[in-house]
């Protein structure tokens, strides 16, 4: 077999590095024309840093000390400045994880897409154009023809990532590469976006590089896997076995750590795999699997009065001209020591439903009973002491603590807030809190910044914690993290849960982890509560055409392999 | 939207509150100046040497300064509302015609500095953007630091030394040869030999400033992910930069001029005194040695008005610059 027959890219002992650390180490794989490959690891695992290098758009600060990227019999290392942006945006694209960020707002998106076709294909401003609102349809993207004079910000996430594809697929690339191409967006867009980067490969025959931290993007999309971890590669796999069980520690740890919906798996049947990684003597990683022991839990109590009552619930949000109903009369109830989980999209209603609830914005009707008390009409002096058993978790582990301030300060702040005057008793309580959520003691006097993502959103749990609630709202705790570490904070929530007796409102946009939590779900879509069921059935047996297609969207891209498969 | 639309509803929506704003300014104006102790009576006076009681009177009648504040105000009022800005004791003109006599000097000199200024500090800033770090970007961080702490007036008369003084290059002063009769072309070269230098010295200041405004919103932008897409797409460096980057960096550096068109009339005044230049800022500072207020209010009225106009021209830059300005939210 003749190299230039099947073999598009081959990556031969690639190192970037930064000053003196190596963030990618003798890093080898291929592509074939026409195939999936992805890579696949967590925050830190380099997965980006190579993609950039395959385009040489490292950081000026970056180097290549030593390897080889032949694309087509050319090694990409050696081409000029002028030859390598020949190949970039012609012969391998690149789309970015942040289709909100990654188009120049200040241009029309037709513009951007003519930018390219004009640079590589010589062509003039008019075929551009039309070549252009081609592209547009292509990409699904309706009313090409008025569209192609919008201006980014016009468009939603979902159709801005079609345009950034538009641009990768313009000049039909061998090669395109994708950055978590949907990482940002919602599940049922993710799935249209998936399909559709497949569905484009084949009709263009392009090599497809997905990197990833999706182990379930990965198994759906692609046919070969290379996994990655803190720079080097530690195996590649065919997608297929992904899941088989007798694979390389650390895969078999992602694996079990990640949930997939199609698994059914409810905290009270197991816990999940947690992935421990030792340097042994001699300087090498080791990775341990630990499946935490589980514990028993004691059932719901649902002859009790419920914790929580939310009766008719609005909320409108109203701008000079204009009001958005961003709440529309919802109604739930959540019994001591249940766990509600909360589904929905970007828009949907839930933060702002979780906001109505904590009483940070104002309801404009309806009713919330907590703990027996009415709270919709107390002043903000009656309601502090409601807020002491009403506390959250929000999702962004940079934004939500204050960086100038150490830990104990941030878990200070509430105690002294609500009256513990003595230091000793706080000290006590703050130390007993780090307990609960395992972090050192030794952390405390340290700042925010000094803490990988993981330890942040377990200082974010500390702080809700340190008052002793009873209620605690969740808004997408999870979602920004690293798979091993998500099984972590999970796990502990649950733990927790039964320790201190928490009640828990669990609002995410995903499936699997709602899934995995709660006892009960509900689904809003467009400021409604359209759907509600016990966690089980709510899977099984959904009631509204929306909750099917969220499901399928979720699960969905399954729809390959099985078509693979027959 | 079609980004004419945006433009006008910008421009509507800066002329609507602009009314306001201009009275605010006026009333403001007129009482704050008769905090000041004296007259144009006094000064007038003063300077002849001798007045008996009953001159000063007549003086004051005449002019109308011998009204209860609030009259005063009215009758001030009532000219503007015919488009008048009064009648000015001192100089015995109405205040419009001496106005507009200096205006055109003031104006072409501001003009002509914040051209130089936009011109240079956004070459420079854009050279110091792409060479952040290096020896380039060090030896021009250090010229626009002294530039952006040495005093106008200072820069005015070392230029004056060197360019007029020593190299005899340039006129030191006024605006025009007198008794000159150049036509046409001629007579443009020949202003602009003597704006030259003024224009120079009351730019520096605003030089220094926007090549360091330029060098930090062009980097900012760099980092931003599109740039990043943009050299995905296989654009050179300068495409990327003039294309993607400046264009985005614009934005934050047209605010600034626009505020900086009311620091510049403050400056005027100092240019014109060192260079003898026949514009609006000695003409204000004469008026209030001489306690004209009726000459000062309607400069500062008229300033005002400038201010007010160079927001509404930054506003519309703006409109265009930035298809997420103006739109109808």
């Amino acid at each position: 077999m003749s190299p230039a027959s099947s073999r598009l890219l081959e990556v031969e002992n690639l190192t970037v590095r930064f000053g003196s650390a190596d963030p990618v180490r003798h890093l080898s794989f291929s592509v074939d024309r026409g195939e999936t490959v992805a890579v696949v690891g967590e925050s830190g695992s380099g997965k980006s840093l190579s993609a950039l290098a395959l385009m040489r758009l490292l950081p000026r600060n970056a180097q290549i000390p030593n390897g080889r990227i032949t694309f087509e019999g050319t090694d990409l290392l050696k081409l000029s400045d002028r030859d390598i942006r020949k190949v970039r945006g012609r012969e391998i694209a690149m789309i970015f994880q942040e289709p909100m960020t990654s188009l120049n707002p200040v241009a029309t998106i037709g513009n951007q897409i003519v930018e390219v076709l004009r640079l590589h294909e010589k062509l003039s401003k008019k075929e551009a154009r039309a070549r252009a609102i081609e592209l547009l349809n292509l990409v699904k993207i309706p009313d090409a023809e008025k569209r192609v004079d919008d201006f980014p910000h016009q468009l939603s996430g979902g159709q801005r990532q079609r345009v950034m594809i538009a641009i990768a697929v313009a000049c039909k690339p061998k090669l395109l590469i994708a950055d978590e191409p949907t990482t940002a967006l919602d599940a049922t867009i993710q799935a249209q976006i998936l399909e559709l980067l497949d569905e484009l490969r084949r009709k263009l025959s392009m090599g497809l590089l997905l990197i990833t931290h999706d182990l379930g993007v990965v198994s759906r999309w692609s046919d070969r896997v290379v996994v990655m971890y803190h720079g080097d590669k530690l195996e590649e796999l065919p997608a297929s076995e992904l899941f088989s069980p007798d694979r390389h520690p650390y895969t078999r740890g992602l694996a079990q750590a990640s949930i997939r919906l199609e698994d059914g798996v409810h905290y009270t049947s197991r816990t999940l795999s947690e992935i421990r990684v030792v340097k042994d003597a001699n300087g090498h990683n080791d990775y341990q699997i630990r499946q935490p022991v589980p514990r028993d839990l004691p059932p719901v109590a649902n002859d009790d009065e419920p914790i929580l009552q939310v009766d008719g619930l609005s909320v409108t949000y109203r701008t000079r001209n204009r009001e958005n109903r961003a709440l529309d009369k919802a109604t739930l109830t959540l019994a001591k020591g249940e766990t509600l989980g909360i589904v929905g999209e970007s828009g949907s209603g839930k933060s702002t439903l979780s906001k109505a609830i904590m009483r940070l914005v104002n309801a404009e009707s309806g009713s919330i009973r907590f703990q027996g008390q009415e709270i919709t009409g107390l002043g903000p002096n009656q309601l502090q002491p409601v807020r002491r058993d009403l506390q959250m978790i929000f999702q962004d582990r940079f934004g939500s603590l204050n960086p100038r301030k150490s830990i104990r300060d941030i878990l200070e702040a509430p105690l002294i807030v609500h009256g513990v005057r003595d230091a000793a008793e706080r000290r006590r309580r703050i130390d007993e809190t780090f307990e609960h959520v395992r972090l050192p003691l030794s952390a405390a006097d340290r700042y925010p910044h000094e803490f990988s993502g993981g330890q942040r959103q377990r200082i974010g749990i500390a702080r809700a914690l340190i008052l002793r609630p009873s209620l605690v709202i969740c808004d997408e705790p999870v979602s920004a993290l690293d798979v091993s570490i998500q099984a972590q904070i999970l796990n502990l929530l649950v733990d927790l849960k039964r320790d201190l007796g928490l009640s828990y409102l669990f609002i995410s946009h995903d499936l699997a982890v709602v899934q995995y939590i709660s006892d009960r779900v509900i689904v809003m879509k467009d400021s409604r509560i359209i759907e509600e069921s016990d966690h089980k059935t709510i899977w099984r047996q959904p009631k509204t055409d929306y909750t099917r297609a969220l499901i399928a969207a979720a699960a969905g891209g399954e729809t390959r392999s099985r078509a693979l498969a027959s | 939207m079609s980004a004419l639309l945006r433009i006008l509803r910008t421009l509507r929506r800066t002329l609507l509150q602009a009314v306001p704003t201009v009275l605010g300014i006026i009333i403001l104006n007129f009482f704050l100046l008769q905090l000041a102790p004296g007259d144009a009576a006094d000064v007038m006076a003063g300077e002849a040497g001798s007045a008996t009681v009953e001159t000063m009177q007549a003086l004051r009648e005449r002019f109308g300064l011998d009204n209860p504040v609030l009259v005063q105000l009215a009758n001030y009022l009532g000219n503007l509302a015919q488009f008048s800005l009064g009648f000015s004791p001192r100089y015995g003109m109405p205040v419009t015609e001496l106005i507009g006599q200096r205006l055109p000097g003031t104006l072409t000199l501001m003009a002509m500095a914040l051209a130089i200024a936009i011109l240079i500090g956004l070459t420079l800033g854009s050279l110091m953007a792409a060479f952040s770090g290096r020896l380039p970007d060090r030896l021009l961080s250090i010229f626009a630091l002294l530039f952006y702490s040495v005093p106008g007036f200072w820069i005015g008369l070392m230029l004056i030394v060197l360019f007029s003084v020593t190299l005899g290059w340039l006129p030191s002063g006024g605006a025009g040869t007198i008794g000159s009769s150049y036509t046409g072309f001629a007579a443009i070269i020949d202003k602009a030999r003597y704006m030259v230098l003024p224009a120079t010295s009351l730019a520096l200041f605003y030089v220094a400033i926007y090549a360091r405004l330029t060098r930090a919103a062009m980097l900012e932008v760099k980092n931003q992910d599109f740039v990043r897409t943009a050299y995905a797409k296989g654009l050179s460096p300068a495409v990327v930069t003039v294309k993607h980057v400046l264009r985005n960096a614009l934005i934050p550096i047209t605010t600034m001029a626009g505020m900086h068109v009311g620091g510049m009339l403050g400056g005027a005044v100092v240019v014109e005194t060192v260079y003898s230049w026949p514009g609006l800022g000695r003409l204000a500072f004469e008026a209030v040695m001489g306690r004209d207020y009726t000459v000062l209010l309607g400069i500062l009225l008229l300033s005002s008005i400038l201010v007010i106009l160079a927001n509404a021209l930054v506003d519309i830059a703006q409109a265009w610059l930035d298809p997420r300005i103006g739109e109808q939210k």
